[in-house]
């Protein structure tokens, strides 16, 4: 026998061996492959974090390199020029008008401030200016104060209104400056003839941010002048970069000065902003699952055996509804964070066609004469029938889940701000409820698994719009349309089919802003 | 359902189908890795590799020769990879020389696949692989050399030693005489 001979002898006995395969392979190799498709999903999120996480240290970045820049520059020189050609322009309001514009005036109000004096400045005046921050030694005038790393206008001494009273009749802080210079800031609304007016008596020149109203007045007024200042809309943030309109008008011997910022938003994101969002919202459940090729059930009370053998299998999820509520805390004034609770519920239908074989057991007893007399047999009677059935039922998922979310907000304006949300639900809870009676057992394609009764946990991965705008005081509106990703399945019973449920949502509801 | 059938089905990443192929072939290539491998949990694990690689890369299957070869390619580079990542000795071992040319081939032709089988798993690990490779899978010694990193010359001294071995074993394990 020579090798060539030997070895086609070996080749073709060890090719057609066939050995036995353990039972476990298939379902290690679908664990497997299921495991490998699951990193497309967690590589999304870190992506997203990490993609905020840049984003928000980029923002604080720049927002500290401006701060230091601008205080800089502002404690170079003291007044900047008034620039004409980037000034807003302003409507008229009341009785103070807008006239023709005057650089001078805006000069000889800033040196005015500056000096600590009376303020002579020509009717209707309108320039930039800069807020100057405040240095050692001066103590009146308008400054830029920091106060935990923001930048507020302060005053130094409180004004009197007409009857020589403090303009502030509620209680104000008396703070210090990082130059060791005190100032207030209000924490109500200042008492005063009108509406929120403020009025400063002495002569002296000088501000108040009131961060009840978020509104700014800056002015001078003789003691016995009671008109109303008008007071306008600003951030409380505000940075001493931002330049400011300082509108002049003079009505007899009463000199005002309004200053605000330039382009104004009402909505503006605070850093501090915490507030709690209410909302309800319609889920359209989406299905992804394998069909079972077979649903069985089997009813046995003892006397009926009924086994029912579905091959034709529908299910229609309907729409559900949902309630949430989070709290969103603001980390940046594009970023957010929030978290909170959400409650959904919908339903599913299904119909589930096929051929029960009944089985009806009867026992009857006879008489059996016998040589050693009559006596009572038992014969049991079993009766099968089969026929054509079909189920309809009704599941309901209910499913309690714990929202983790960030939230970047792209556009601010007046009305309106649009922002997008992305993050987790964490379901907490999946309860399923069937009302067809008796146990199912599917028999389920090969490759896929049989649900098991245990897991009533899961993570959604969603992504949503979120529109909101004022709606009353510190109320806002928001609607969101958005996207819940099932990651995991349903795996509640055996007529939830292993499946995993998407849920398009629109949610809609009223946010209250606890601080502003 | 046929072979083609079930092969586009795979394409189409069917599980029905992948499962199909899977009951048509996993006993064939159960005993392709049990010949590569040290123990049964080894050979399993290359099996289930191989398999995701199977429905991973069947649609770089071009229908030019048989599924089987190719699938048993496929299979077999999995497997010495694994192989691969342990310390293989390709040296010498003491083999009784024993004159096999007068071996009947009646008497190998006699043998069980599984005798055979388990005959081949008795020899050590670099001759195993090497007779594997160029006997059973057709591998050239080139090519051998190419996937265990070895010099062609190595495996062919490695696949004479083997055969040898082999022959040997089959001798004594029936105990035939030879006179």
């Amino acid at each position: 026998m020579n090798s060539q001979q030997f070895d086609n002898i070996i080749k073709s006995k060890s090719q057609q061996r066939v050995a036995d395969v353990p039972d476990d392979i298939w379902e290690n190799i679908i664990k497997e492959k299921r495991k490998r498709r699951m990193p497309f999903f967690w590589l999304i999120l870190p992506g997203l974090l990490l993609g905020g996480l840049i984003l928000l240290w980029n923002s604080y970045h720049s927002s500290s390199n401006k701060t230091i820049i601008t205080t800089q520059k502002n404690e170079k020189e003291n007044v900047k020029e008034p620039d004409m050609n980037s000034a807003p322009e302003i409507t008229s309001r009341g009785n103070f008008k807008t006239v023709q514009e005057n650089t001078e005036s805006s000069t000889a109000l800033t040196d005015a401030v500056k000096k600590d004096q009376p303020t002579n400045v020509v009717l209707g005046s309108r320039a930039h200016y800069n807020i100057q921050l405040a240095k050692t030694g001066e103590n009146t005038g308008v400054d830029i104060v920091k106060t935990a790393g923001k930048y507020n206008v302060g005053i130094t001494t409180p004004g009197l209104n007409e009857n020589n009273e403090t303009g502030l009749t509620e209680t104000y802080n008396t703070n210090m400056n990082e130059d060791g210079n005190s100032f207030a800031t209000k924490n109500k609304k200042c008492s005063g003839k009108g509406n929120s007016s403020i009025l400063f008596g002495g002569g002296e020149t000088n501000s108040i941010l009131d961060s009840n109203s978020n509104k700014l007045a800056i002015g001078e007024s003789q003691p016995e002048t009671t008109s109303t200042l008008e007071e306008l809309p600003v951030d409380t943030n505000v940075v001493a970069s931002h330049p400011v309109i300082v509108k002049d008008s003079l009505a007899g011997n009463r000199k005002e000065i309004f200053i605000t910022k330039k382009a104004v938003s009402g909505r503006k994101q605070s850093v501090k902003s915490l507030k709690v969002e209410v909302a309800v919202g319609v889920v359209s459940p989406l299905q992804d699952y394998t069909k079972p090729l077979l649903i069985k059930r089997v009813l046995d009370n003892g006397t009926v055996k009924s086994e029912f053998i579905s091959d034709q299998i529908k299910t229609e999820v309907e729409p559900g509804t949902e309630f949430g509520i989070n709290i969103v805390k603001s980390v940046s004034k594009q970023w957010s964070v929030g978290g909170g609770i959400n409650y959904s519920r919908f339903t599913e239908l299904f119909r589930l066609t096929g051929i029960e074989t009944r089985t009806d057991i009867t026992i009857i007893q006879r008489v059996v004469i016998e040589p050693n007399g009559p006596s009572l047999k038992s014969d049991t009677i079993i009766n099968s029938t089969k026929s054509n059935t079909t189920i309809n039922g009704r599941n309901i998922y209910t499913n309690i889940a714990v929202p983790l979310f960030v939230r970047h907000q792209f556009i601010e304006r007046r009305k309106f701000a649009f922002a997008v949300t992305t993050g987790l639900y964490v379901e907490v809870l999946k309860k399923y409820h069937s009302d067809a009676p008796g146990k199912f057992e599917n028999t389920v394609a090969p490759g896929n698994t049989k649900p098991s009764n245990n897991t009533h946990i899961g993570v959604d991965v969603f992504a949503a719009l979120h529109f909101s705008g004022a709606l009353w005081k510190k109320y806002d509106w928001f609607a969101a349309p958005g996207f819940r990703y099932g990651v995991s399945r349903y795996n509640a019973n055996s007529l939830s089919f292993n499946k995993k449920i998407h849920k398009p949502v629109f949610s809609v509801g009223i946010a209250y802003r606890l601080k502003k | 359902m046929t072979e083609t059938e079930i092969i586009k089905g795979c394409i189409k990443k069917n599980q029905v189908c992948q499962r199909l192929l899977f009951e048509k072939y996993a006993g064939k290539m159960m005993s392709l890795c049990q010949r590569y491998s040290n123990d049964q949990q080894e050979a399993k694990d290359i099996v289930q590799e191989g398999f995701i690689r199977v429905f991973d890369f069947i649609h770089q299957f071009k229908h030019e020769g048989s599924f089987e070869g190719w699938l048993r390619r496929l299979f077999v580079n999995v497997a010495t990879r694994h192989a691969a990542k342990r310390v293989i000795n390709f040296g010498d071992i003491t083999v009784v020389d024993m004159d096999i040319t007068g071996i009947d081939p009646a008497v190998v032709s006699k043998l069980s696949e599984d005798e055979i089988h388990r005959l081949i798993t008795r020899m050590p690990e670099g001759y195993r692989l090497v007779f594997n490779l160029h006997v059973v899978e057709g591998y050239s010694h080139e090519e051998i050399a190419n996937l265990l990193g070895i010099q062609s010359s190595t495996s062919r001294t490695q696949l004479t030693k083997a055969r040898r071995m082999l022959q040997s074993l089959i001798l004594k394990q029936f105990n035939v005489v030879i006179v």
